[in-house]
Parts: structure tokens; sequence; C-alpha cells
């Protein structure tokens, strides 16, 4: 069984709102000082779905796929002291400045040169983008089936059943292998590492292959690559005090603060 | 004349002595191979201090007799010299088995005038120490201490020892009066008791008496090493060989990284010394009896962690060693994981708050052995409460524990403008510390503190974003590698800077940069705010003039108090504002009693039992104190919780403040308020940000 | 192809009848295709829908492609994609939109990659510029919004919920149904149903709910928290409490919001009777709004709060609870 991982490094999703900035010139995020970025925490629990299924079957390979710079390396690293064994970098002028599908295209031909493989496993959203497409798109460019937003995932047989999170419930799937799974928080909470995988995490193999190892063609990834142009980037402004509802009775207060809730479209 | 002297008396004599002997040696030889299956630990440094202090700690078992304790104290002292001063008439007794000659007694007839009467005095003590004892265990029965058989069996002994030998010399007299036998005044009362009695009768009581009083002596020897009694012959030890460092202090892990086992997880993975504290532990229950934890119905009771070590380490011995063992269990405890034994909710309970070891009379080194294990759970089997866990990835992960922090480590700066930041020219660095740079609340203390610092014209700078976590947290939750890092990473950045010297605010970065550091090679001179600033105000550079006017309970934190006897400077700094009238609680200086955020419990959830902070907080009100005054900001958010929590302080609007808040106020009121205005304003700006 | 024209939405059928998001997506179709002079399509998709195709015009439709088909009873993507792929293959749209929903979540990136066009999830809000769809969506965690077009077509875009006012329904509305037949073939689904269970515990995931009425100590017994829980059931949300509620056992431990509690993100917050503790704020940094009700004005709350009411819960909450329920009945 050998399992892809795909991890992504993502500013830390709990940068403090009033540290949170943004060059409006660049259309990027400022790194904030002393806040450095972290693994995609989505992405870590499909690592965790990934060992899970090791522990169940007893035995499985498990490689993890990073698109980013040479700093994401402390990402891949995370995933390899949880218990993964091998990383993969894909670094390259060529693949930044990236959407989604030029993002998806990469992984997607990193992950074939990995093959034989049974499953992809993903986060169901990264948390600086939100996007949460990625996933879809590798399957598609793979042409396997996918299955999105999982709360467990099992293989059992050479099949693959996974239980999905809907707004109200679950539902469980069935599927052949090979084939790409995203993971949702209702898997659980990953795992703390032990101090042996630290260590060992450390003397794994992490590759760097750029956009001519993967034989593709630098027009098909990165920025020159995507489909979606970013027009601008920008930090919502919102009221700077908090209004209080001031009115001659409680009652006609209330009133007030639901019809105010609901010209905001909050409720 | 000794019966043992004439055939076949002395056959007997000699089979009762030498397997008495043999048996006792074999046992006591296992013990003390046992204790080389731990590790190395090397207690030999400071002899000199080692010696000077054994006369008060074990001479005068000082620490037995604490006010508190005073009746132990009293029954202690009885039993503990009575029993020593004995041992010169168990000598005697032995040479007069060998032979009559042998004898001190008949070395010269002067003894006799000074022996008897002392003699028999101190086995009058000894048989005091008895009654009151027995009396304590029956009558009172004080929680902290085990009622089980074992306590009357060694009680029973040591009565027997006193009376076997008060008989034995009563008879002797009566069958033939040595010189100035009126002397011995109680065995010559019986001697009185039974004069007329046939000669040959008496000789039989005497035999009786004399082996009666020798299978004792044996029976004792032989029970002891199988008894928490093992006490009377390791206690002197334990003691001379305790850790001189602070309490607080923790050890690193030597070659962390080729360790088999990380932390203790089976009992050989303790050192030689901590299975030592085993056999020393007297149960006597005086730590479990100031445990915080174990005062708030948690499952944690030091006492138990210490009896485990010694009845996992015996139960297995067998298993430890290549020879034979004979066990004889007391307690009927099977052996079991030692992890089960000591428990993971009891070794996530404990607070590291030091009050267990500062009552020990033994120096039991609870804090070490409790972390030990907790570190095997963390680092080996990545077992932990989850809300431990989060605060380890949180550390991890952002270099600090306060999840979801509102505030980046300069907020407070640019809000209050005016901070030099260090550049290795001035003379100290302050270290403001994750709580008081990302918590709302301690953010008011850190902006005191500098405002005080501008105000008294000391040199100082701070590092800004460029701060991380002192690893304090990472330690006491078990994963030393993570301090390791935080550690190593510090030092060298502080030596790159040129720090020399380091004000801290928190206690616990107090702590781990001045008794931590060096373990690491980062040799700094590290002083706390509190400290500090008592200085500033006795040289008069700061001078509290506004009237407080108000009734002040000052808290006591353990990393401060306890684990660097830093007792009197908060003090102090109260004492000298003006019209403030000073109140102590109950539990203070080192019998203080934790908040509840030690050993990491600022960010775990306590989920059985009363709150700790709640608890002394209770404490607090019951003063009457309008202020609570801390020198730690992790006290002040469990204070600022408490008060909340208990009815009586929330009525009153109890509020905390640390010293230096105090001093603020005292020193520059106006600006204190103009301040925390501003504060509100930037925090209105950060709260507008975050929607 | 060329000359693409009409914005398609992707209708969306839940239990029969259809979900609230179409109207709502209809109602910003409706919007942009005036601005442009283009008309407005929807594909409906399952076994069984097709009176509902009035419904949509109704809505705002001009034109409603069908098909119904037993392999559309239940949702899945291999279904789906080449069903919509075929509609867009008559219609030939500029625009596709739809909400994003369980469904939209998953069926918008595949069918755009078969369309060899990109889309933006869960926009907040769409306009034209030059001619082109504009999409702004938050990122960052709320942190941020940014806007994208398209450079290829059709420009897809899925539509957050509630984010768009629906119409009023005009039954007078004239258009189009045009069936199509879907042709799926069977051996294409490549994934399998095998089980669907609704979620037991009582109500929405603290995690994932949108709503958050939190209660703190001022609350004062276990019975004033069943008139939060009455509320939050009303906005489709759910319950927490702070640790000082949850101590006094008014509310369950795992509902906890905090710093040792859950970390939640709602869109809007409503915290009753709770201070405002950096311990019970550090699980809300996720949160959009924040809104007060506290009977101390100085409370820490209210510096976090978009708004805020200061004034006994007792006195405002229950009037509060019946005008929500009247404006929901509306
Ligand atoms: C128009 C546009 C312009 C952009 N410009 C830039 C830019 O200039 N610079 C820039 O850094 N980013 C840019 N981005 C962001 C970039 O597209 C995303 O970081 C990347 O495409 C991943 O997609 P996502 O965030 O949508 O991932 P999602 O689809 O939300 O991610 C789901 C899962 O996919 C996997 N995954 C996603 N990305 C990676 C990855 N890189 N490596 C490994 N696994 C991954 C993870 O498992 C993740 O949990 C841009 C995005 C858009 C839409
Ligand atoms: C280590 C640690 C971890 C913690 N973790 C968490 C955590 O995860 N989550 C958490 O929530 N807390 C946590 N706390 C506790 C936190 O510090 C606060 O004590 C707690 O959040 C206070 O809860 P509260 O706001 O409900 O109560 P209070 O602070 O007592 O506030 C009650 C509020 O209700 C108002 N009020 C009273 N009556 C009424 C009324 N009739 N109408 C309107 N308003 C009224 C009052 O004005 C007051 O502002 C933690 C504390 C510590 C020390
Ligand atoms: S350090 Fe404190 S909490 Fe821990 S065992 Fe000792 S007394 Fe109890
Ligand atoms: S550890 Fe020390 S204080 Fe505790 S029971 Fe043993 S001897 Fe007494």
């Amino acid at each position: 069984m050998h399992i892809i991982c795909c991890v992504k490094q993502v500013p830390d999703p709990e940068t403090p709102a009033s540290q949170f900035k943004v060059d409006e010139a660049t259309k990027k995020v400022l790194p904030v000082p002393g806040i450095d970025p972290v693994a995609d925490e989505y992405a870590i629990l499909g690592v965790e779905a990934a060992l899970r299924i090791r522990e169940a079957l007893g035995e499985a390979k498990i490689t993890v796929l990073c698109l980013g710079p040479e700093a994401a390396r402390d990402a891949v690293k995370k995933a390899l002291a949880m218990g993964a064994d091998e990383g993969i970098q894909l670094t390259d002028g060529a693949f930044e400045g990236g959407d989604s599908y030029a993002t998806a295209r990469a992984l997607a031909a990193a992950i074939k040169k990995l093959e034989p493989f049974d499953l992809v496993l993903c986060g169901r959203q990264a948390p600086d983008w939100d996007v949460g497409v990625t996933p879809s798109i590798i399957a598609d460019v793979l042409g396997l089936p996918c299955v999105t937003r999982a709360s467990e995932v099992k293989v059992s047989d050479g099949t693959l059943q996974v239980e999905r999170v809907l707004l109200d419930g679950f539902e469980t799937v069935e599927t052949s292998l090979p084939a790409v799974v995203s993971v949702s928080n209702e898997l659980g909470e990953p795992r703390y590492p032990q101090l042996r995988e630290i260590m060992a995490a450390a003397k794994k193999p992490v590759a760097v292959w750029s956009a001519a190892d993967l034989g593709v063609d630098a027009s098909q990834v990165g920025a020159a690559g995507s489909l979606l142009s970013l027009d601008r980037l920008y930090v919502p402004v919102h009221e700077a005090k908090c209004e209080f509802i001031e009115a001659e009775t409680p009652e006609e207060a209330a009133e007030t603060l639901a019809t105010t809730l609901r010209e905001a479209k909050l409720i | 004349m000794a019966p043992s002297v004439q055939f076949p008396g002395n056959i007997f004599f000699y089979l009762i002595l030498v397997s008495g002997l043999v048996f006792f040696a074999y046992t006591f030889y296992v013990r003390v191979i046992l204790l080389l299956v731990g590790k190395p630990d090397w207690r030999f440094d400071r002899l000199w201090e080692r010696t000077v202090s054994f006369v008060p700690l074990v001479l005068a078992i000082w620490r037995v007799i604490r006010p508190r304790y005073w009746y132990s104290g009293i029954l202690h002292l009885a039993i503990f010299w009575g029993f020593l001063t004995f041992q010169v008439n168990t000598i005697n007794f032995f040479l007069e088995g060998f032979h009559e000659n042998a004898a001190i007694l008949s070395w010269a007839e002067g003894v006799y005038t000074a022996y008897f009467p002392l003699m028999q005095l101190f086995e009058v003590l000894v048989l005091v120490g008895v009654v009151m004892a027995v009396a304590r265990r029956q009558i009172v029965k004080p929680p902290r201490l085990s009622l089980n058989w074992d306590a009357y069996l060694i009680l029973g002994f040591i009565a027997l020892l006193m009376v076997t030998d008060l008989f034995a010399t009563g008879f002797s007299i009566a069958i033939h009066p040595f010189p100035d036998h009126g002397r011995a005044f109680i065995s010559n009362a019986i001697a009185e008791g039974v004069e007329g009695t046939d000669i040959e009768v008496l000789k039989a009581w005497h035999t009786t008496f004399w082996y009666l009083h020798l299978l004792t002596f044996m029976g004792f020897l032989i029970w002891v090493p199988y008894s928490k009694h093992l006490h009377v012959f390791t206690a002197a030890p334990n003691v001379f060989l305790r850790r001189l460092q602070p309490t607080g202090v923790l050890q690193p892990i030597p070659d962390l990284e080729t360790q088999e086992v990380f932390g203790v997880g089976r009992i050989q993975d303790f050192t030689w010394r901590q299975l030592l504290d085993g056999y020393t532990c007297t149960e006597c229950g005086r730590c479990q009896e100031a445990c915080p934890a174990y005062n708030t119905e948690k499952e944690l009771s030091p006492k138990e962690i210490a009896h485990q070590m010694r009845q996992q380490l015996l139960v297995n011995a067998s298993d430890l060693l290549p020879i034979p063992v004979l066990n004889i269990n007391v307690t009927g405890e099977r052996g079991v994981p030692l992890t089960e034994a000591m428990g993971f909710d009891p070794i996530w309970d404990c607070l590291t708050c030091g009050a267990c070891q500062y009552e020990c009379p033994v120096f039991v080194e609870h804090i070490q052995e409790i972390i030990d294990v907790r570190r095997y759970f963390v680092m080996d089997e990545a077992r932990m409460p989850e809300t431990a866990q989060a605060t380890l990835m949180q550390l991890e992960q952002r270099g600090h524990p306060w999840r979801g922090t509102p505030l980046g480590r300069t907020s407070w700066i640019e809000e209050m403008g005016d901070v030099p930041m260090f550049d290795g020219s001035q003379e100290y660095l302050f270290w403001v510390g994750c709580t008081g740079a990302l918590s709302e609340r301690n953010v008011l203390t850190t902006k005191a503190i500098a405002r005080l610092l501008n105000q008294a014209g000391v040199s100082y700078g701070v590092l800004g974003a460029e701060e991380t976590c002192c690893g304090d947290p990472a330690r006491r939750l078990g994963n030393e590698y993570l301090f390791m890092l935080q550690a190593q990473q510090n030092i060298e950045l502080f030596n790159t800077k040129g720090v020399k010297k380091i004000i801290t605010s928190c206690p616990h970065g107090f702590n781990a940069f001045k008794n931590e550091y060096p373990q690491f090679d980062g040799h700094f001179e590290v002083i706390h705010h509190a400290d500090l600033f008592a200085r500033l105000v006795k040289e008069g550079r700061l001078k509290p003039q506004e009237t407080l006017a108000q009734k002040i309970t000052y808290h006591d934190s353990c990393y401060l108090g306890r684990h660097n006897n830093l007792y009197e400077a908060p003090r102090h700094i109260l004492a000298s504002l003006p019209g403030t009238h000073p109140v102590e609680m109950p539990r203070s200086r080192a019998q203080s009693f934790c908040c509840g955020a030690g050993g990491g419990h600022m960010w775990m959830e306590e989920s059985k039992g009363k709150r700790v902070n709640n608890e002394r907080t209770e404490e607090a009100t019951a003063t009457g104190a309008e202020i609570v005054a801390t020198a730690c900001p992790l006290c002040l958010q469990m204070f600022e919780d408490g008060i909340g929590a208990v009815p009586e302080a929330a009525e009153r609007e109890m509020k905390v403040y640390d010293v230096a808040e105090l001093l603020d106020m005292a020193v520059s009121p106006a600006p204190a308020v103009a301040e925390e205005a501003k504060a509100d304003a930037s925090q209105d700006q950060a709260a507008e940000s975050s929607e | 192809m060329a000359n693409e024209s009409g914005i398609l939405v992707v209708a969306e059928v839940a239990e029969g009848a259809l979900a609230s998001i179409s109207a709502e997506v209809l109602a910003a179709a409706r919007r942009l295709a005036d601005e442009l002079g283009q008309p407005v399509q929807a594909a409906l998709l399952g076994q069984g829908v097709e009176p509902l195709a009035q419904e949509l015009i109704a809505a705002g439709a001009d034109k409603v492609y069908v098909v119904d088909d037993a392999a559309l009873a239940e949702y899945q993507s291999d279904a789906f994609v080449p069903a919509i792929e075929k509609i867009c293959g008559e219609a030939n749209p500029s625009v596709v939109l739809m909400g994003q929903t369980d469904i939209g979540r998953d069926l918008a990136p595949r069918l755009a990659f078969r369309l060899e066009t990109a889309v933006a999830m869960d926009c907040m809000d769409l306009a034209i510029s030059d001619g082109r769809l504009v999409m702004t969506r938050p990122c960052y965690g709320g942190n941020a919004n940014a806007q994208h077009t398209c450079k290829t077509m059709p420009q897809m875009a899925t539509v957050r919920i509630k984010s768009q006012e629906p119409l009023a329904p005009d039954a007078s509305r004239q258009g189009e149904v045009v069936k199509v037949a879907a042709g799926i073939d069977p051996s294409a689904v490549r994934t399998k149903i095998t089980g669907r269970r609704k979620e037991e515990t009582e109500g929405i995931r603290l995690e994932d709910a949108e709503v958050i009425v939190g209660g703190g100590r001022g609350m004062g017994s276990v019975e004033a928290f069943q008139t939060l829980e009455e509320l939050a059931d009303l906005m489709k949300g759910a319950v927490g409490a702070t640790r000082a509620a949850c101590d006094m056992g008014w509310y369950p431990i795992p509902k906890q919001i905090g710093l040792t509690g859950k970390v939640v993100s709602p869109a809007l917050y409503i915290a009753v009777a709770i201070s405002g503790a950096s311990q019970h704020m550090a699980g809300l940094s996720g949160a959009k709004n924040i809104v007060a009700v506290n009977k101390d004005p100085e409370a820490s709350i209210f510096r976090y709060c978009r708004y805020g009411i200061v004034g006994d819960w007792k006195a405002v909450i229950p009037p509060f609870l019946n005008k929500v329920r009247q404006l929901k009945a509306q």
C-alpha cells in the first residue's frame, strides 16, 4: 500500500487579526515577525488518516508531497515526525504564484511520477486561501475517483470506505483504489509525535523536484498556468467601535438588535 | 550473668545471632544492590555543606519537629534519641552474650553510676514515644498516616525491646545484685517487686526475658527492611545525599538523543538516589497534607508516589536481580507496570509547587520523580491530557503557550511607545515573557514595569518580536526535548546580543534562566522585578507617594518563594506603599498554597475536584483583604478567575494586582490611568480588525 | 466554444423541494444578467424534479433545463458532472453559478475541470466590470478578501449561503422549460453511497456552527440555558458556554469555548452574560461578528463587539427571540 499525502505550508491561521497585514500592491500577505508559517492542519489530518490506515493494515508506505518554497521543509518534517516515511518537495520558481489549478496540476504530475500508489490524501481546504478544490482537480487530472471531506477513511480488500461529512450528518461512500480523498476536522486530533519519531524524521530523506523533474511545461504551472487571476487582495474594514443599541426599554433594544442583525445578513 | 554463656544456651545464642544476622545482611544486601539497578546520580559534591547540615537535619531531626507537627516531633525525638542511646545497651547486651567479662559494665565498676540512670531514662523516653505514637494512631488518626499493622508491629518491637531489657535487668538484679544497682531505677523496682521468689524461678524468668530481648532484637532487624521503617537506616544517607539546588530545578536528560527510554517508564529508569527516596519515605503523609492537588480532591498523593517507588522496586526485585530474593509484601500490592502504579492522572495532577518537598522530613524529591514519569508519557508514549497536548503543540508551533491570543509580542510596545530595544548597550535585558506580552490582563503589569524602569532610570531594553518562550511550560509538561531546544536557542540569542543581566517579571522564566539555563551553559545574572523594585525603593530611586489605603494580602508564588527563597522583597514593596495595611494568609511564605497554575496547569483543564485557585482565593478572601498582590503573571490570572468564582470575593469586588502595578499606582498615579484608557482604545482597534 | 451568453444557475433540490440556496443564487444571477443584458438559465437535476421548474422561473429564471433521471436521485459527482456538462453544451453560458453547499463544494471544481475553466469558491459578492464577472471571496479565515476574475469561459463561482437576498417569488413570470436526456453511463459512476445518517447529537457541532449563542455565569441556571438553546435552534446554530457556566453544571463541559475548550469560528457569536475573559476569547479569535448582552457597561466583552446591549439578559433575550422568530417567519 502506498499512500501519498499532500501537505501545504500556510501562514499561521492563528495570527492575531491585529497583526495580519496585506501588501495590496503585490497582493501578498506580509509575514509577521516572530510568527512562523505552519503546516496546513487539515492536510496534517490527512497524514493522521494515512497513519491510521497503516496501523489497521499493518503495512503501508507514506510519502509526503509539498509544493512550496524551500522553507516549506518544516511542514514536510512535521509530517515525517508523525510517522510518514519520505518527503518530496516541489520547489521551483515556475510553481510560484499559481492558483489552485496550476498547483493541482503540478501535484498531479508529481503523484504520477510516484506511481504505483493506491491513495492520495489531502486536507479539505488549505486554511490560507480556504478554497478546497485542489483534491478534486488532482483526481480529475489523474482520472481517479474523488471523495471530499472525509471523517473516516478505511481500506479493506482493496476497496476504500469513506465516511463523509454532510451539513446535517454523515454518509458512507465506497470506491475502488486508487482514489483521492480530502479529510475534514471531524476525523479527530492528529497524534502528538513521539520523540523517537521526531529524531528519526531528521534522518528521513526529502527529495526536491523542479518543474523539469516532473516533465511539466512551465506554462502549465505557477502563475502562467493559472486560470483565475487575483485582481485585488485587501483587509476588509469594519466599524471601529462596539455600537451600543440604545432604547427606551430592553424590549425595544432587543428588537432593534434583531432587525440590525437581519439587515447585516447575520441571521 | 547472661544465660547464653552456659551450655546449651550459647548454642541457641549463636544460632539465633548468626541466622538473624545472615538473614538481615542478605536482605540488606539485596536492598543495596537493588539501588544500583538505578541510573547514576552524582550526589557527592559540596561535602562540607552536607556535613555541616547533617547536624541539624539528621541529628536534631530539625525537619521532623516543625511547630505544626510538634506532637510527632516530640515522639520522634524521644524514640530517635532513646533508640540511638539504647544501642550502647545493645552492644553491651551482645558483648555480655559472648562472655560476661566482655561487657562494658565489667570494664570498670564506675560505669554503673552513669550508665544505668541514663539508659533507663532513655528507655522510658522510648516507651513514652511509643505510647504517644499508638495513642495518635488509635485516637487522633490523622488522615495523612497509613494506618496499617506494619506500624504497630514495629512499635511493638520497639516497646518489647525496652520492656524485655528492663525486666531482664530487673531479674538479674534480683538474682545477683551488682554495685549501685539502685541507680537502675526501673529495673531495681522490678527486682524489689519479685524479692523473695525462689532463685531458680528468678533465673528462669531472667533467661526468658533475656532470650525474648534477643529474639525481639533479631526480629526487629529482620523485619525493618521489609517495612516502611527502613527509614531508620536510610534517612541519614538520604538527607546527606539530597540535592543541594533549589527545589524548582529539574534535571536535564544527559545524551537525550541516544536514550533507550525517554524519562522513567520502568522502575530501573529512576536514579539510585531516587530509589533511595522510596526506601526512605516514612509514610508520614506530611507531603500529602500540604499538596494542593491532594487537597482539592485530585488523584495525586505525593506520599503514594514515594510509596510506589519502594513498592514497585521490591515487588519486581526478582526480575531486576540475578539472585534469589525473598518477598514479604506488607500491603499486598502486586507488580504492575510502573506507569500504572504511579497512575496517569496523578502524574498529570502535579503542579510542581514543591509544597511536598518543603514538608518532607527526609528530603524525598517528588517533583523530579513525577516529572520523570511525565517525560515518559510525553516523549516515549506521546500520551497526555488533551489540553497538555494542545499546549505543547502550541509551544512547538508558535513559541508561546497562549493559544488564540489577539496580541502580538510587540503589541504592548506599539501601544506604549517609549520602550527601548535591547542592543547590548544597556545594563539589563527586560524579559517580558509570553504571558506578560500576550495576555491582555498581564500587559497592564508589563507596562507598569516598563514605566517604573523608565522612572527609576534603569538602563534596560527588550527583545520585542525576537522573544520566544523560556521553555518552562515545556519542561514541566514533560517535553524535555522541546525545553532543551528553547533553552539552547535563547542562550544563543542572549550571547549574540551581549546579554549579561536579565530582569524577569515571571517567576517561571526567572527560575529557568537562573537555575536551569546553567545546565546548558547559559550563565546570566537574573533578577525578578519584585527584587529590583524593592531595591530601587530602598535606594530612594522610586518614591511611592500616593495613598492606596487598602488592606492587602500577598500571595507567594511557588517559583519565587519556595523554589527561590524570595519572600521579603515583594512584602517590602507593599510595606513601602503609604497607607496600606498588609495582612498575611494562614498559609504563606514557604508554606504558601499554589495558585493552581504551576506545572503547566495554567493551560490545562482541571476537571476533577475543587479548583485550586478557588481554594486559594477563598483563603485570601477570608483575610478581609481588598487587594491580593502577587508577583507572578500566572498567579494573577488564577486570582482573576478565582475572584469571579468565589461569591464573597466577587461581591466585595476584591482585586488582584501585581506588586509592580501597585507600586506604579503609588509612584505615578496619573499616567497609570491614562495608560489604561489608551490600552482600552488600542484593544478596541484590535477588536475592530479581528471582526 | 465562443459567443457564450447567459447565466446558468445550478439549482439544488433537497428532500423533494428546492433548497433555499437556489433562490438566493438565482437572485444574484438575475441582477448580473440584467446588467449584462443576458438571460438567466437554470439547471434542475434529480428524480421527479420537473414540477419544481416553475418555481425556478418564479424565482428569476428565464429558461430551465431539466434532467430527470433515476441515476440523479442522490447526489454523486460522477453522475451530476456529465449531466450538467451536457446542459452547458446546449446553453453555452458565460457564467455558471451554484451554492457553496455540500453539493456545490464537490461539484463545482469537477465541473470546472470538465469545462476547462476555473471556479472561485465561496463568493460573498459578485459584480460585473467591463463585461467580466468580478468575484469577491473571503480568505485567510476571514482576515482578507480576494477579488478574482476568470481568464477562461465560462466564468464560474459558488455563492456563500445567506450572502444573497432572494427575490420575492413572482408566480406570474414566464419562462421556458427544456428537457434534456441524461444519458448517464452508470459505469462511469465510480463511487457508491452505502449509507447515510443524520447527526444524532443535539444539533450542530460548535466547530461548524455559523451562529453560536454563548452563555456565561450571569445566566444563573440550567433553565436559562434552555432559552439560549431555543434561540440557537431558531437560527440553526449551536449553544456554547464559558468555563464558569460549565463549572456550575449549567451546560456540558464539551460545549465550553475557550483556551481549554473548543475553538470556534462562527459568523455570529451572541455572548449572553459573559464578561469576556481572555481565556474565553481565545476560543473566539475566528469569530467574525460578536454581539453581547451584559448588564455591566464596562465588561471587556464589549471591546470585541460589533453590537452590544447593556442590560439584564432576562429582559433582553426573550423579546429578541420573539423578534427573530417573527423575522424568520417573514
Ligand atoms: C488567483 C489566485 C492567485 C494566487 N496567487 C498566489 C501567489 O501569488 N502566491 C502563492 O503562494 N499563492 C497564491 N495563490 C494560492 C495558491 O493557489 C494556493 O496556495 C494553492 O493553489 C493551493 O490551493 P488551495 O489553497 O486552494 O488549496 P485547497 O484546495 O484549499 O487545499 C486542499 C488540500 O490540497 C492540498 N494542497 C493544496 N496546496 C498544496 C500544496 N501547495 N502542496 C501540497 N498540498 C497542497 C492540501 O492537502 C490541502 O489541504 C493564489 C490563489 C489564487 C486563487
Ligand atoms: C487555566 C484557565 C483556563 C481557562 N479556560 C477557559 C476556557 O477555556 N473557557 C472559558 O470560558 N473560560 C476559561 N477560563 C475562565 C476564565 O478566566 C473566566 O473566569 C471565565 O471565562 C468567566 O466566565 P463568565 O464570563 O461566564 O463569568 P464572569 O466573568 O463571572 O462574567 C459574568 C458576566 O455576566 C454579567 N451578568 C451577570 N448577570 C447578568 C444578567 N442578569 N444579565 C446580563 N449580564 C449579566 C456580569 O456583568 C459579568 O460580566 C479559564 C481560566 C483559567 C485560569
Ligand atoms: S509539587 Fe505540589 S502538587 Fe506536586 S506533588 Fe508536590 S505538593 Fe503536590
Ligand atoms: S515523602 Fe516525605 S513527607 Fe511524604 S510521606 Fe514520605 S517521608 Fe513523609
